[in-house]
């Protein structure tokens, strides 16, 4: 082997390839994306999943819920003017899976998503249903109810359906946009 | 009246409204990239049918998974049904569910909380 074999054995270019195994693997992500979120990669995610999933009945009925979280994530990471370019991230743990979307919001729009889902995870399961039934027979049609340029009634959903508190968190990245993630997690029992 | 009659995707449902036999179905998937524009067709036809109703429909969802954005179309689609059943016509929806998917059965109870209108809400027999 001479010196320019060496050198492409360790190369440099390959040095972000540990440092992601390794935070994939202490935080059990089993599954990871970037990019544009469409129907078609929702799809194929959903076929990923369900091959990793067992056909005992619960975890039959745990992937139909995981299924739902991640049709409705898709929504969520829809942020208009970049079309669903977002960060989709499925976590599996001993206890729970987890299902968390990233995208950019504005910055100054930040307090205005963060109240939003502070409320949202006071709510109790019926004042979750009477909200969300509200939402659901507005009278405009598509992304009338956006808090922050997020589809609340988006939010609402995933929060009925992960029957857990949605957590969050928001990385400032310039005046203009900020980093939201949302994760909603799944109870396996 | 002519049928309307619209093939699945692995992203849309298949639907069929025929209007000679009062039976309606709305099956599989549902996360279009514009579901506006793929329900208004939908809309168009039945406020068509609405004016010459048969006095019985019996109208079938056997949905497998679908987002917000449908659930609103979806409710259109019940409003209208809900019209026609006030009207003084029967009309009678079945809302089929898989017996893990707890979400699609709350789905279908939200819509029998939210609507004057005969919704029953059935498992699935697994084939």
């Amino acid at each position: 082997m001479d010196a320019s074999q060496a050198e492409l054995l360790h190369s440099p270019a390959l040095s972000y390839a540990y440092p992601l195994y390794r935070n994939m693997l202490d935080n059990s992500i089993v599954f990871m994306y970037h990019g544009p979120i469409t129907p078609d990669l929702i799809v194929d995610v959903l076929s990923l999943v369900e091959y990793r999933l067992g056909d005992t009945r619960e975890e039959r009925r745990i992937s139909k819920k995981l299924f739902n979280i991640m049709v409705e994530s898709f929504t969520l990471g829809d942020n208009g003017s970049q079309k669903g370019y977002a960060t989709l991230v499925v976590r599996q743990l001993p206890y729970l899976y987890a299902v968390s979307i990233g995208r950019r919001v504005r910055s100054d729009l930040v307090h205005e998503v963060k109240h939003f889902l502070d409320w949202v995870n006071t709510l109790s399961p019926d004042q979750l249903r009477e909200s969300y039934h509200q939402l659901l027979q507005a009278k405009e049609p598509g992304r009338e109810q956006l808090v922050g340029g997020v589809p609340a009634i988006s939010i609402l959903d995933l929060a009925r359906k992960s029957h857990d508190i949605l957590l969050y968190s928001f990385e400032f990245l310039s005046d203009e946009d900020s980093f939201f993630a949302l994760e909603a997690r799944i109870k396996k029992t | 009246m002519e049928s309307l009659r619209i093939e699945s995707t692995h992203k849309t449902p298949r639907v069929i409204l025929d209007p000679e036999n009062g039976i309606f179905e709305f099956s599989g998937r549902s996360i279009p990239e514009d579901s506006v524009g793929f329900y208004t067709p939908i809309f168009e036809w039945l406020d068509m049918y609405a004016k010459q109703p048969l006095p019985q429909t019996h109208v079938r969802f056997d949905l497998e998974y679908f987002n917000t954005s449908s659930s609103k179309n979806i409710l259109e689609v019940l409003k209208r049904l809900e019209a026609i059943h006030l009207a003084g016509h029967e009309v009678r929806v079945t809302w089929f569910y898989d017996e893990d998917d707890e979400d699609m059965e709350e789905t279908g109870q939200d819509y029998q909380a939210l609507l004057n209108l005969p919704i029953e809400l059935s498992v699935k027999v697994q084939s």
